[in-house]
């Protein structure tokens, strides 16, 4: 009687055996390697990841703008839905608006939470001139200066300890997570 | 002389035997009767009579051939003879173990025909009779499965011949592939994993996020701190690789 069915092939009879020997798939997976994030952990973040964070935050404020506006029309609908009539907003006002709602926002995260959500998707967290939260007052202090001139995070590239205008001159800073 | 002194002897002889002959008759029976009773009969047999010789004597076959055999066991009361006889008695003077010893088995057996005792043998009623849940009860079957050499058994076992011979289609038809995979699916929580994969992948896209930007950065602060000239890089320690 003669088997012909595959078995496990049987480990190598001289040499280094192989991982698992002749099951491979029981080896556990390797630990992954610490990557360059782990390294970068608590010193202060780039540019590029701050622009995007911010880039991030804007997108909800006008997220938020543009569904403060819907209701509104919507609820001018309701009341007179025959002398109805869609107008647009001035840009001056949206973006005072999505101003506004950015320092809101800003304040309220980086006080209760230590970062936006921008932060959180790009890893970083906003601290004070010891690395702690920012209590109310200066979270708000920071988050109006911000949305007041947000030119200001292009200092980031010239500073050596990456460091924004509104960073310099309130002593924060924002570091990796 | 002589002879006529004979003759007439012998007609007084004849007178006398024919005068006499009645009585003698009445008598010598009388006489005979009350000779035997005060003779001891028996004992004058057994002391003069050889009845061994006489018994060598007798054809026993012609006897045996005269005797009426029916005749004589119709006229015998047998359950009269055996109300006389005490079996208890009989059978408590029986060796048993003598007479059973005395039996050649090998020659009863020899002369048994046993393939007409087994065809006789209603084995169906005999497996109605047994009771197999006793004998299974009674059956230590982790001793039995000790002795048995699995490997060995295993071995000898053409498995690829089996798996060819299979009909996998009438497998897979009786299997109620649907109903077994709803069971898999509700088993495994299929939902529950499909949540944590995806939640999995999210944190993948997230982690990749950080990690393109975190590079981006690095690669504008080296940009940068080139065109500055700055040759110690960032502060803090934080290495600028190529100054």
């Amino acid at each position: 009687m003669t088997r012909t069915g595959t078995r496990p092939p049987s480990p190598p009879a001289s040499g280094e055996p192989e991982p698992g020997g002749p099951f491979p798939w029981r080896v556990a997976p390797a630990a992954p390697a610490p990557s360059g994030r782990l390294l970068a952990s608590g010193r202060p973040a780039g540019f590029v990841t701050r622009a995007a964070a911010n880039v991030v935050d804007v997108g909800l404020a006008t997220g938020v703008v543009l569904l403060a506006y819907a209701s509104v029309v919507g609820f001018r609908f309701l009341l007179a839905p025959t002398s109805f009539r869609l107008t647009a907003p001035a840009f001056a006002w949206v973006v005072v608006a999505v101003g506004a709602v950015l320092t809101v926002y800003w304040t309220a995260s980086w006080t209760v939470a230590g970062r936006s959500h921008g932060d959180q998707l790009m890893g970083l967290r906003v601290a004070g001139p010891r690395g702690e939260r920012l209590h109310l007052v200066h979270a708000a202090v920071r988050a109006v200066l911000c949305a007041l001139f947000m030119p200001g995070l292009f200092w980031v590239l010239v500073s050596p300890r990456n460091r924004s205008a509104q960073d310099v001159v309130l002593h924060t800073s924002v570091r990796y997570r | 002389m002589r002879r006529a002194l004979g003759s007439g002897a012998a007609r007084v002889w004849h007178a006398g035997e024919r005068g006499l002959s009645p009585l003698a008759d009445a008598l010598l029976p009388r006489a005979a009767v009350a000779v035997l009773s005060r003779l001891d009969v028996a004992g004058l047999v057994e002391r003069f009579v050889d009845v061994q010789r006489i018994a060598g004597g007798l054809d026993v076959d012609a006897v045996a051939a005269r005797l009426d055999v029916d005749r004589v066991a119709a006229r015998l009361d047998l359950d009269r003879v055996l109300d006389r006889v005490d079996l208890d008695a009989v059978a408590a003077r029986l060796d048993l173990d003598a007479l059973v010893a005395a039996v050649d088995i090998g020659r009863v057996i020899d002369r048994l025909d046993l393939d007409e005792l087994v065809a006789r043998v209603d084995v169906g009623k005999v497996v109605d009779r047994v009771d197999l849940d006793r004998i299974v009860d009674r059956v230590d079957v982790d001793r039995v499965l000790d002795r048995v050499d699995i490997d060995s058994v295993l071995e000898r076992v053409d498995l690829d011949g089996i798996v060819d011979r299979v009909d996998i289609d009438r497998v897979i038809e009786r299997a109620h592939v649907v109903e077994l995979a709803h069971y898999v699916v509700r088993e495994i929580d299929l939902p529950a994993l499909i949540r944590s994969s995806t939640s999995s992948l999210s944190t993948d896209v997230v982690r990749s996020v950080r990690d393109q930007g975190l590079d981006a950065d690095r690669a504008v602060e080296r940009l940068v701190d080139r065109l500055l000239l700055r040759r110690r890089g960032r502060s803090d320690g934080y290495p600028v690789e190529g100054t």
